[in-house]
């Protein structure tokens, strides 16, 4: 019986996984919460990228909330949104939504004077934010 | 190699470390050569900012830097079949690597936590397995 066990594959996807992931799971709450990522940077690979990304979320998993983009010219996160849906993507304004909404950003900007002043300006904010948070209990 | 593009003065010996460790996989050809020098001038500017970004994040309360490169040119990108090298907090990498895989990559490279290092390394590395 153990020998059976032993030689049965597992689930293709799982087994994938377990491959390709040098990781265990991370603990259930954080597979099972919403998590909200945030996308910067709609470029030749971004906008692939995040294209793939908000489709596997919005396909596969259950009640997480829609990708949030933003990128220097509106027009590519107009047509991401055009190419998904609105369940699947969401436009943010300004670089502080994202990072006042986001668990997750995922940055994706070629040039390093671009990533430098968004990485300030997103900083700025998450440091503002913090120094407002309520104390613990 | 082009002395132009990266000088000598400018990198730590770390980084002069990486540039004559990648030498050795490089053919004499004159042509990849420049293309390894342009490589490593934009990996070098790149390891400066991370450190700086780094910096920056850190400071913040429960904020995490988690550096991933990705492989594969845009029809990779298409097919979601992009490799994926992760550097940084080991928390932060386990949540980001199953948010990525097998959303937009096939497989992720654990870098080890320093983000300057685990990036310089696989940038050099990887440019030039590419010109091969």
């Amino acid at each position: 019986m153990a020998e059976q066990k032993l030689r049965m594959p597992l689930g293709s996807l799982g087994h994938k996984l377990a491959q390709d992931l040098p990781y265990s799971r991370p603990a259930t709450p954080g597979q099972h919460a919403q998590v909200q990522i945030g996308w910067i940077g709609l470029g030749a690979m971004g906008y692939l990228m995040a294209r793939n990304l908000a489709n596997h979320r919005g396909t596969y998993l259950e009640q997480q909330p829609p990708l949030l983009v933003w990128n220097r010219s509106k027009e590519k996160s107009e047509k991401l949104l055009r190419e998904l849906d609105n369940r699947k993507v969401a436009i943010a304004q300004t670089i502080v939504d994202v990072a006042t909404k986001c668990d997750i950003i995922v940055f994706s900007l070629s040039s390093d004077d671009v990533i430098r002043s968004v990485y300030k300006e997103l900083a700025a904010t998450l440091q503002a934010r913090s120094s407002h948070a309520p104390p613990l209990p | 190699m082009e002395t132009g593009t990266v000088s000598r003065t400018d990198i730590t010996p770390h980084q002069l470390h990486l540039i004559n460790e990648t030498r050795r996989y490089i053919p004499a050809s004159q042509a990849r050569y420049q293309l390894l020098a342009s490589a490593l001038a934009l990996t070098i500017a790149s390891i400066r900012l991370l450190g700086e970004l780094d910096a920056l994040i850190s400071a913040i309360p429960h904020c995490t830097l988690v550096t991933a490169p990705v492989f594969g040119p845009p029809a990779m990108a298409e097919n979601a079949s992009l490799m994926i090298a992760l550097s940084g907090d080991y928390r932060s990498k386990k949540e980001v690597a199953y948010t990525l895989v097998p959303a937009i990559g096939r497989r992720i490279l654990d870098l080890g936590g320093n983000v300057e290092k685990g990036d310089s390394v696989v940038r050099s590395r990887a440019h030039s397995y590419y010109i091969y």
